[in-house]
């Protein structure tokens, strides 16, 4: 099955500590995992993640900041070679909407494809809003974004955020390479920067 | 399955690489006390010929706890090195220390790629612990930093 694979790709998510995103990080099933589990409290770093889209396997590594954001930096590591960003606000935040400028010109300024394909998706819509769904729509349209509003607590959207995230990256010539390597490196988000990295466009 | 492919030692036990001193042999553990469905472990069966062919996982390995599909069949080695993960079930507050079990039985991959779905954990010390993708319970098993290795815990998976 995994020669079936169309090809792999790499997915950030980023935004505002709090606003979900690591709800957003392809969780769709009921949460059951133990609160004291050591993997747990460690901290999930990243996912692999294959989807099926229009008959096609693909391969996704997800990255989360998991947290780094409080730095406010991260490392240009972390957006090197990525086809596919998911900026997240939360719709019950207005401050988390007032500051994606930041993000957006961070992700512009590391990410190494400069046809990246991004994606706002405007959380938490199961909880009281204070950002309209307009005005989501106008800044993902303002900054060429596709966008999306999604409840990771209903599953609502989720799994339509990285479907529609996926086939933009498909349709987008020269951002994808069919899959033939195994280069990708657990490394790569560390300090470690020398060595086989994702695609070297 | 070819002899060479395992490294099993007579008894039934598996034979042990790691520095570990004298940890149990992995044997049935106690029913489950709680009678919860939770299963918490993990005793290693003492027949692998139903799990490894040509010393490659014969079946797809699945979450144990969801539908989630971690690696497809005949993808990944068979491992025998004795090494102890936390338990999935803690019983204890963490401060009181970590729960961990030995396991001797893995396949291995040497591409975290080559997953169908996995997590990863950040980094303790040299090593990454995996999780399921989905539900994220785990530890399913680790990765060694150093060489990229991924090994999964035969004893915490479902085979189909």
């Amino acid at each position: 099955m995994s020669d079936d694979i169309l090809t792999t790709l790499k997915i950030l998510i980023i935004g505002q500590s709090g606003v979900g995103k690591s709800s957003l990080l392809l969780r769709f099933t009921d949460d059951i995992f133990d609160p004291d589990n050591q993997a747990a409290t460690i901290g999930v770093d990243f996912k692999v993640k294959t989807i099926d889209i229009d008959g096609n396997l693909v391969k996704l590594a997800v990255w989360d900041t998991a947290g780094q954001e409080r730095f406010r930096t991260l490392t240009p590591s972390y957006y090197r070679g990525a086809q596919g960003a998911i900026l997240v606000y939360d719709v019950s935040s207005r401050a988390s909407f007032e500051r994606l400028d930041p993000w957006l010109q961070e992700l512009n300024t590391y990410a190494t494809k400069s046809n990246i394909v991004k994606m706002l998706v405007g959380n938490k819509i199961d909880k009281d809003r204070t950002v309209t769904r307009e005005e989501g729509l106008q800044f993902a349209r303002r900054h060429s974004m596709l966008f999306i509003e999604a409840s990771a607590k209903s599953k609502e959207g989720v799994m339509c955020a990285f479907e529609e995230l996926v086939q933009k990256i498909i349709q987008t010539p020269g951002l994808w390479e069919s899959d033939h390597r195994t280069g990708f490196s657990l490394q790569e988000h560390s300090e470690t920067e020398a060595g086989a990295s994702w695609c070297n466009c | 399955m070819k002899e060479s492919d395992v490294k099993n030692v007579p008894g039934g036990g598996a034979e042990v690489t790691g520095g570990h001193e004298s940890l149990p042999a992995p044997a049935a553990v106690d029913e489950d006390k709680d009678g919860a469905n939770f299963p918490e472990s993990t005793a290693e069966p003492a027949e692998i010929s139903d799990s490894v062919l040509d010393g490659k996982n014969m079946w797809a390995l699945n979450c144990i706890f969801c539908p989630s599909k971690i690696m497809p069949a005949k993808v990944a080695s068979y491992h025998v090195e004795e090494r102890a993960l936390p338990k999935m079930k803690q019983k204890k507050a963490l401060s009181e220390g970590l729960e961990v079990e030995p396991l001797s039985r893995w396949f291995m991959v040497s591409d975290v790629m080559m997953f169908d779905n996995i997590g990863v954990s950040n980094a303790v010390g040299d090593i990454k612990y995996l999780t399921c993708a989905d539900c994220e319970m785990g530890p399913v098993g680790w990765t060694d930093l150093s060489n990229k290795k991924c090994y999964i815990a035969l004893a915490r998976v479902r085979e189909t």
